[in-house]
């Protein structure tokens, strides 16, 4: 290997390229903070996009998705006619949006929805999530409760309606000329626990065996260094998945939305990445326990009393 | 806190090098530490030590590295020996074999062999396992030890 160590020492740049560098470094250097300041970063050399990025969905958006009635753990649980508290009893306050979001409401909560199964609720027709009518629904709701001038001044943005919790900031900061309609580009899909997402019919990665754990996952090549999937498959059909990550340098989550055919990034501060993430554990074992408690207890009711004192029987 | 510059010239080559070891295409290469260095300018992230500093900036090179090859606009790495001449056919040969390695193996055998770095190391920059990279190094050497039985 001593060939190899001397090879790439002769590999470097030249002055003029360091030169160059520094230079271009430093004409960015004071704006510092360009994606604060939305100035769109300098052209560079062109070359073909690697993913084409959808436009961006708030993480409320998306863990309202799991949290509403119509998502698979909701699904679960209202299968079984047992309220939750605190996710349906209507009890509220420690309901999933707000431990994923300390200080935020969830979208239910804003609109004064929180308790679909509440009396004054029922018998309306709620379409469910993921399909075109529930979010054309929800964003009527969000509507309604704006101001009529801030219903005029916004201007239409596909993706971005759900995001009004959202600070602007928080968005992927993608150059507008680099947002493409992503249909068609990306497809998922998922069979025997492995869910495989694809660009342009390449595939980007395998993710496998995403039950649960912290394992790292095995990404055979992918853009996003993949730490933690989570599978949603009611959100959008099978292959659905939230994928926690690395995008390049930052921290972030993921939705690969199968029905839709996109592939959406949202970059997470450390801290509410690691909160997310615990919280989606935390629930997910919660839930768990609580089928398997549940399951227990059926068992034991129908099964035959093998131990019944002597004296009673016959 | 250093400058563009300090960070051009302290860091440069390193980072250049590593993208090298993955792409192994001079102009991609340039492209992935100078995006490296941007992210670095926008992210403006505090460091520990310079240890740590160079550690975040090799993770990041190689990430951009990964996700390049993983991209359609990669270009072909053919280019690297025509740039860099070997000096002698052995030397040729070494890389040719090197450059046929899987990229998880190449970047092992690049921040081992020429960065010095322990395993333990490599994994914490590549974010993977220590078992894992050192499965790496070896079936790593293990092909190139094979190819140069039957070479010879």
């Amino acid at each position: 290997m001593n060939k190899y160590k001397k090879y790439m020492d002769r590999c470097s740049q030249s002055e003029s390229q360091k030169q160059a560098l520094i230079e271009k470094l430093q004409k960015e250097e004071p704006a510092g903070t360009v994606l604060e300041t939305q100035e769109a970063p300098a052209p560079r050399r062109k070359r073909p996009m690697r993913l084409a990025w959808a436009a961006l969905i708030p993480a409320a958006a998306i863990f309202a998705v799991l949290i509403l009635p119509g998502s698979p753990l909701s699904l679960r649980i209202s299968a079984d006619h047992e309220p939750v508290p605190g996710i349906q009893d209507g009890s509220g306050s420690s309901s999933w949006i707000s431990d994923l979001f300390p200080g935020k409401k969830s979208k239910a909560e804003s609109t004064g929805n929180a308790d679909p199964l509440s009396p004054q609720n029922q018998g309306q027709d709620i379409p469910p999530v993921g399909t075109e009518a529930h979010y054309a629904e929800e964003k009527q709701i969000s509507d309604d409760k704006r101001p009529p001038e801030e219903k005029q001044t916004e201007p239409e943005q596909r993706g971005t309606d759900r995001a009004s919790d959202i600070p602007d900031e928080t968005y992927c900061p993608v150059p507008p000329e680099e947002r493409t309609d992503p249909k068609g580009d990306v497809d998922v899909s998922y069979s025997e626990n492995v869910c495989k997402v694809y660009l342009s019919g390449v595939p980007l990665a395998a993710l496998q065996d995403y039950t649960r754990g912290a394992e790292a996952w095995e990404a055979l090549s992918c853009s996003v260094q993949i730490e933690f999937v989570f599978e949603v498959p009611d959100y959008a059909g099978p292959g659905s998945c939230l994928i926690f990550g690395l995008c390049g340098t930052e921290q972030c989550l993921v939705t690969a939305d199968r029905l839709n055919g996109s592939f959406r990034k949202l970059p997470l501060s450390e801290n509410d990445y690691d909160i997310i993430k615990q919280n989606l554990y935390q629930a997910m074992e919660e839930e768990a326990s609580k089928q398997a408690s549940r399951k227990s207890a059926r068992a034991d009711e129908t099964a035959p009393s093998l131990d019944a004192p002597r004296s009673q029987q016959p | 806190m250093h400058s563009a510059e300090d960070i051009v010239r302290l860091y440069g080559d390193m980072l250049y090098r590593a993208a090298l070891s993955l792409v192994w295409c001079p102009e991609d290469a340039e492209d992935m530490v100078q995006d490296c260095l941007v992210k670095w300018l926008t992210a403006r992230p505090e460091f520990d030590s310079d240890e740590h500093e160079k550690a975040w900036l090799l993770r990041v090179v190689m990430n951009l590295s990964k996700n390049l090859l993983a991209s359609a606009a990669h270009r072909t790495r053919a280019d690297l020996l025509d740039i860099y001449p070997a000096e002698e056919p052995e030397e040729a040969w070494l890389l040719e074999e090197v450059a046929k390695l899987p990229e998880g193996e190449r970047s092992a055998v690049h921040l081992f062999y020429y960065e010095g770095y322990k395993t333990a190391e490599i994994a914490s920059i590549l974010g993977k396992k220590e078992s894992t990279v050192r499965s790496w190094l070896h079936r790593a050497r293990k092909k190139l030890k094979k190819q140069l039985e039957e070479q010879e």
